[in-house]
């Protein structure tokens, strides 16, 4: 019942023991605390890095419908007698991130993780952060998208040369050109190329003007774009409604 | 042998997540698949290699979501051009050493993969060809010495008989 001196002396050097292990280990065990309670703020840093995203998306938005007013105060400007003036609908984004790329260097397309539940619809222009073209909705499933990339031989899209002269950008795995322009004496090299989301908006930029030249026997000139758009694509893109 | 298989099944699972996911987009060109079955067509007998190359084939089908059959019957079709290649070159009775039948093999393979997609795709493109050429042919000297060492031993040395 009594405890012996042993057992006494037993359980003083243990908790004396423990204390001063725990003294020596202080900074170890804060350390595991520590880390313990970082990887808990983890998902604040996940939701932070939504917000960031988010912002971006935001931005990325904004930037292009300030093209878009720009292009419409211009518009007005030619077309203030005009009677058929139509009403625009406002842009909106959706993000939208590669899942898959096409095996074949020669037919580029992605697949993204949106769908007919995101409202996608066929023919819907993709771009990436910085608003630059790199991409058009061919075909849509329920749950993804198929995005046909600018440096795709099979790539078509309207284009106009800084909202003067309309033609056809075509999409090439080497050079990539606008057809059908008649008018080539109203562009200069450099000038900009926009695409566009509806026959009355051009506000997405695709590149400018890197050659211009006119054969002999043929009606068209030939205009080709160098594109603003990287050869590596960013992870995450965004499709225009 | 089961140890081995599974090397196989592994490597051709990192080469078509490669050339799906494609973590350098289309900077890198070459089509890992293919010269893994090229690499694999060189070695083994043909049934196994026609085995493999259909289903790597229909497998890169599927994981491309576009319902279309473009891999399923091509790939066969190349495993077939090298087979008869190599035995055109056997029955002409070439001289020369099993590495360099090996080489004009792969390196056969790779340029008539790479004007049949020329052709599909309807676009000559000089400066992409010669890319993808010389990317590809770099690239399937470590495919096919990574191949080689995944194979069992008595079907990891080529030779002009079949």
């Amino acid at each position: 019942m009594y405890l012996t001196s042993n057992k006494a002396k037993k359980i003083v050097f243990t908790t004396v023991g423990a204390l001063i292990a725990l003294a020596a280990f202080r900074g170890a065990f804060q350390a595991v605390i520590i880390s313990i309670s970082e990887n808990l703020t983890v998902f604040s840093k996940l939701s932070l890095q939504d917000e960031l995203e988010q912002l971006r998306q935001e931005k990325l938005l904004y930037q292009l419908k300030f093209n878009q007013l720009r292009n419409l105060k211009e518009e007005n400007q030619e077309l203030r007698e005009a009677l058929n003036f139509k009403k625009q609908g406002d842009i909106s984004l959706v993000g939208a991130e590669i899942i898959a790329f096409s095996p074949s260097s020669w037919h580029r397309y992605v697949f993204v993780n949106v769908g007919e539940k995101e409202k996608i619809n066929e023919g819907m222009l993709v771009v990436d952060k910085n608003g630059h073209l790199i991409g058009k909705v061919t075909e849509v499933y329920p749950k993804r998208s198929k995005i046909v990339l600018l440096n795709n031989p099979d790539f078509q899209t309207p284009a106009s040369i800084n909202n003067k002269v309309s033609g056809l950008l075509q999409g090439s795995l080497s050079k990539i050109e606008i057809l059908y322009i008649e008018e080539g004496d109203k562009i200069n090299v450099g000038d900009l190329v926009y695409a566009a989301t509806n026959p009355f908006d051009s506000s997405i930029k695709a590149g400018k003007v890197s050659r211009i030249r006119k054969s002999e026997d043929s009606l068209f000139y030939e205009i080709s774009v160098e594109t603003f758009s990287k050869e590596a694509l960013p992870p995450i893109v965004f499709i225009v409604k | 042998m089961k140890n081995k298989n599974l090397k196989i099944i592994g490597l051709f699972f990192l080469f078509f997540l490669f050339d799906v996911i494609r973590p350098l987009g289309y900077l890198f060109l070459p089509n890992l698949t293919f010269l893994a079955i090229v690499s694999i067509a060189l070695y083994s007998n043909l049934n196994l290699s026609l085995l493999i190359a259909l289903f790597a084939g229909s497998f890169l089908d599927s994981l491309i979501f576009s319902g279309n059959l473009f891999y399923t019957p091509v790939y066969p079709l190349f495993v077939l051009f090298v087979f008869f290649l190599n035995r055109f070159l056997y029955f002409m009775k070439i001289k020369n050493s099993p590495s360099t039948v090996k080489i004009l093999l792969s390196i056969s393979a790779i340029l008539l993969y790479s004007l049949f997609h020329n052709l599909i795709a309807k676009e000559t493109n000089l400066l992409f060809l010669i890319s993808f050429f010389i990317q590809s042919c770099l690239s399937f000297v470590f495919v096919d010495r990574l191949i080689q060492k995944a194979l069992p031993r008595k079907y990891s040395t080529f030779s002009l008989k079949r």
